[in-house]
């Protein structure tokens, strides 16, 4: 008998393990169901909104458009127009521009650019990418710095976690204004 | 150490299967993931076992408080199976504690298989759904079962996305099959096997009826194989 008593509480041990781990986070979040088995997410908090750059209403770096012209120019050649071109990355996320091509209304002309070398924008900041392309020669600018809504036939490359992303001039739009 | 049976005493009747998974199964929940899966590099990582669940997106850690809690149980109860098939390994030394070894080894053995069949399943079960939920977002991609690498092209709107999609198990999976066949062993060792000294050196030997071992003397075991020591 003593040993019957012993062997049913040694199977129902474990019975019991398991079901006060299950009661516990239930007692532990007043038994709300979702609280207790959805992951929390650190990304999306109450009254947050990760795209804030595009509406303007983010604070800090993620304040305003998300690309911005910076200034502009002919390199000392005279053989290349550039942009220097600032990229905001409102996300909660390292994001990396691997390329970026665009084109620029100056000196009368529409200059094709690309960026130079891929930039790294951190999690919620910026970075200045440098977008050139080719000139005739004799080529002036003009003087004024084009703003963002001038480019056209925009295209972006970027890579985020190992995710590699496409966006064309569509989608980099919504980033401008 | 002398035994309170023949057969060369106590040492011989202990259940070296047993012995080994029982240890074996206190280690192993620390051990680390049984599988991994990945988008990306680190844009979400998932990495299980029945001990640990990890779900990391862009190196924030999503922790479900009802799994941590489970993971935690489960650790605990294999633990406490893995001592009791330590305990049960051990006291089969003993003939008087000879039941009680049975019933130890009977319940704790085979629960591990069970843990790692489980696993197999239910990662088989979130591989389907990560297929369906590409087919639901109209992308006709065959995610492989259980191990293998494939790009996922995403077309959205303006926006294409390429996913690198990498999964696998890991060497602790391995170790954990291993284990889950000694333990398998363990049960049935416990019931039909036995070291017996024999003229030629220690062999194993079968336990008939009354937890005899068929050996002893010039009589050759049932069923031998020869592990001279």
């Amino acid at each position: 008998m003593r040993e019957k008593t012993f062997q049913g509480i040694i199977s129902v041990i474990p019975v019991l393990i398991i079901l006060v781990s299950i009661i516990l986070p239930f007692n532990a979040h007043g038994w709300d169901i979702g609280a207790t088995v959805v992951p929390a997410n650190p990304f999306i908090q109450p009254g947050s909104n990760l795209f804030a750059g595009t509406g303007g209403t983010g604070t800090g770096a993620q304040r305003g458009p998300m690309i911005s012209v910076q200034a502009s120019g002919v390199t000392e050649d005279g053989s290349r127009y550039f942009l220097e071109v600032q990229l905001k990355n409102p996300l909660p996320m390292q994001v990396e521009v691997k390329e970026f091509t665009a084109s620029a209304p100056a000196g009368g002309t529409l200059v094709n650019l690309a960026m130079v070398r891929p930039v790294t924008i951190p999690s919620g900041g910026y970075a200045v990418a440098r977008l050139e392309g080719p000139v005739a020669r004799g080529f002036r600018t003009g003087g004024s710095t084009p703003s963002a809504s001038d480019l056209s036939n925009l295209k972006m490359t970027i890579v985020s976690g190992g995710i590699e992303m496409e966006l064309d001039e569509g989608a980099i739009r919504g980033m401008l204004s | 150490m002398t035994g309170e049976s023949g057969n060369g005493g106590g040492l011989y009747r202990l259940n070296y299967p047993g012995l080994i998974a029982g240890i074996a199964l206190v280690i192993l929940p620390f051990l680390g993931a049984w599988w991994t899966f990945s988008f990306g590099t680190d844009a979400l990582v998932i990495a299980l076992s029945p001990f640990h669940v990890r779900v990391e997106s862009f190196g924030n850690e999503l922790s479900s408080p009802l799994l941590a809690s489970l993971n935690l149980a489960l650790k605990v109860v294999m633990i406490y199976y893995g001592v009791l098939l330590i305990a049960g390994s051990v006291l089969r030394a003993r003939e008087s504690r000879r039941s009680l070894s049975d019933f130890l080894v009977r319940v704790s053995a085979r629960k591990f298989l069970w843990l790692v069949i489980l696993f197999v399943v239910s990662v088989a079960v979130t591989d389907f759904f990560i297929s369906q939920a590409f087919i639901f977002m109209g992308v006709p991609v065959q995610v492989p079962y259980f191990v293998g690498n494939t790009q996922v092209a995403l077309q959205m709107g303006p926006v294409s996305m390429t996913l690198p999609l990498i999964q696998g198990f890991t060497i602790i999976f391995t170790l954990a099959v291993v284990v889950a066949v000694i333990s398998l062993l363990a049960w049935f060792y416990q019931g039909h096997v036995i070291l017996v000294k024999t003229g030629q050196g220690t062999r194993f030997g079968r336990v008939q009826e009354g937890n005899q071992a068929v050996s002893g003397g010039e009589q050759a075991p049932v069923e031998t194989e020869t592990k001279g020591r």
